[in-house]
């Protein structure tokens, strides 16, 4: 199958599905960054190698996915947060290693950040980090992986009104955060 | 869990509604009730969502191809080429000739990775001919190749000459049909039952259409390789539907346009094309669409506009009011980069001869050149909307989340793939 300009998710997939090499170039680059960004700001202790480890066994159990594009973000992401899991479950077990759930940096906005008037990472980092680990983790699936409610759900594992809960209670604390201390401090 | 400490009560008159949250991250007039915290999550999705990967594993790079195959490009520069020259009356009689005529561009079309390539270069020329500078690259896809000489034998019959090899040689004109050292050497008269029978036989060809009319002033050619290329019957005819006009005299303005159609198999690629001479540019394919960059301008001549559309892409080039423009589109899987010179008559030699001309061995792969979340409508953010409320009860208990946990009945439903190692 060659690549073409009119290509669906459905094309892309069945490709990739066959062993077309663009096809997985596609799918990865789709997702790449916020996948990057999430297991970033979720604590991952090597981001950049946690997001191969994410994508490889998503290309390994590609056979197994059967959905739409919004079900394949969602798909990959529940890989990234399993991968997380996992990978703190093995530094709980090396205790001489700090466990990542409750960062709390606290770092000044980067020159270039404040030139260009948006928050910096490790400012967003800092807010978010106020935040409980369920309340951040659901947080964090709606506002970069662009999930639903439902999508999140399915994901963390728990009921949509829990969901929904943990959601209102981590906005409410961010918007104490942020009166608080303002966002660009 | 660490819940923190919120009073529900000291939050009341904070409370966002179910909407205002939701349009918190959909960004629906969220600056109307709390700008400071919707600021925060515009900035917190653009920042988190926009962070840059490191490159791919090794053990995903075997799943993924960052680099498009090197395209295999020999140049030939063999010296006469074959005009077929085909009219059908209203009897059917088909009238047919050929003729040879020397040229200075030719290509070699090579057959590796299973990539069916061809390239035209500029040649040297010969005395007392055109300096053919029309350039083309032409890649798809094929199962096999096929050779067709630009010999006289291939002269004497080129609708008879068959596959020879690994190897197929074309040639394009120098331009005008009307160059000198044209010389028929053949004419042949065939009935055919109609012309719809007849003209497909003169097709059997790689590239499979070419075509070149010559106008008092204005030279066009176009060469198309469709996506599904296969190896063809009969390789030998170069030039089909041919007719010459010299050039005249009067002529005030020269035009001279090529294209060159790039199948979409070479998608992420780049092309440096030079622009007839006065600048320079990179055509570059990322996901189907096309943009330009670095373009770069001869002393005198300046860019002077550039605008792409998705598929389509022009830049302009100007000395005053002379200006060359080369346009670049994907449509149905094929690039096509067309360059139009349109110059003084005293620049007329120059601008027929000119053309989009690749800069053959050059090319790059630019998997990442670009942001592919942002230009590809397949592959981008059309994830599920958030307007509607997912909760299908409505309820909002709004208690410790931790203690639903075993409820599983209003979980989502999205998608059917279980996730490997699932932790949980």
């Amino acid at each position: 199958m060659k690549p073409s300009n009119a290509r669906t998710f459905a094309d892309v997939l069945a490709a990739a599905r066959s062993g077309d090499s663009w096809a997985y170039d596609r799918l990865y680059r789709s997702l790449a960054r916020p996948i990057t960004g999430f297991v970033t700001v979720r604590g991952a202790e090597d981001p950049d190698a946690m997001t191969n480890e994410v994508f490889l066994k998503a290309f390994r159990a590609l056979g197994s996915f059967d959905g739409e594009e919004s079900d394949f973000r969602s798909w990959v992401f529940s890989i990234a947060r399993n991968t997380l899991v996992d990978s703190r479950r093995r530094s709980a077990r090396r205790p001489q290693l700090a466990a990542h759930a409750n960062i709390d940096i606290e770092v000044s906005p980067s020159a270039e950040a404040e030139a260009m008037d948006v928050l910096s990472m490790e400012r967003i980092t800092s807010i978010l980090a106020r935040l409980s680990d369920d309340q951040r983790e659901v947080i964090t699936l709606r506002l970069v992986a662009d999930l639903s409610l439902a999508q999140v759900a399915e994901i963390v594992g728990k009921p949509v009104t829990a969901v929904k809960a943990l959601q209102r209670r981590g906005i409410r604390r961010l918007q104490k955060e942020i009166g608080e201390t303002g966002v660009s401090e | 869990m660490n819940e923190p400490d919120v009073n529900p009560g000291e939050m009341n008159d904070d409370a966002l509604t179910d909407a205002e949250i939701e349009s918190l991250f959909e960004y629906k007039n969220s600056g109307a009730f709390n700008e400071p915290l919707a600021r925060f999550m515009a900035d917190a999705r653009s920042v988190i969502a926009d962070i840059e990967p490191a490159e791919p594993s090794p053990a995903l790079l075997e799943f993924i191809d960052v680099s498009a195959p090197p395209v295999p490009i020999r140049i030939t520069t063999p010296e006469t080429e074959v005009v077929e020259l085909i009219e059908i009356d209203r009897s059917g009689v088909l009238y047919r000739s050929t003729k040879r005529r020397a040229i200075s561009a030719a290509a070699t079309f090579v057959l590796l990775g299973g990539l069916f390539v061809s390239a035209v270069a500029t040649g040297p020329g010969l005395p007392g001919l055109g300096q053919g500078n029309e350039s083309g690259l032409v890649v798809g896809s094929s199962t096999s190749s096929a050779v067709a000489g630009t010999s006289q034998e291939a002269a004497q019959d080129p609708i008879k000459d068959s596959a020879k090899g690994d190897e197929f040689s074309a040639s394009t004109g120098a331009g005008s049909t009307s160059a000198q050292g044209e010389t028929e050497s053949s004419s042949t008269q065939q009935r055919q039952g109609s012309s719809a029978t007849s003209v497909p036989e003169s097709t059997g060809l790689l590239p499979t259409e070419t075509s070149a009319v010559s106008t008092p002033g204005t030279h066009l050619s176009t060469t198309t390789l469709p996506n599904t290329t296969t190896s063809p019957t009969s390789t030998s005819t170069i030039s089909t539907s041919t007719t010459s006009t010299p050039s005249s005299s009067t002529s005030t303005t020269s035009t001279s346009s090529s294209s060159t159609s790039v199948p979409s198999t070479v998608a992420n690629q780049s092309f440096p094309y030079s622009v007839s001479g006065v600048a320079s540019v990179t055509v570059s394919v990322v996901d189907g669409y096309v943009a330009f960059s670095g373009p770069n301008a001869q002393p005198g001549w300046t860019v002077e506009e550039q605008h792409t559309d998705g598929v389509e892409a022009e830049i302009r080039f100007t000395d005053g009011e002379v200006q060359v423009r080369l346009r670049a589109e994907v449509e149905d899987g094929l690039l096509t980069v067309t360059v139009r010179d349109e110059r003084d008559d005293d620049d007329q030699s120059e601008a027929s001869s000119d053309g989009a001309q690749p800069i053959v061995g050059q090319t790059t792969a630019t998997p990442d050149s670009d942001d592919p979340d942002s230009d590809n409508p397949s592959a981008d953010d059309s994830g599920p909307g958030h307007a509607d409320d997912p909760d299908p009860d409505g309820s909002d208990p709004d208690s410790d989340p931790d203690d639903t946990d075993s409820d599983d009945s209003d979980r989502g439903n999205s998608g059917s793939g279980k996730s490997p190692d699932d932790s949980d």
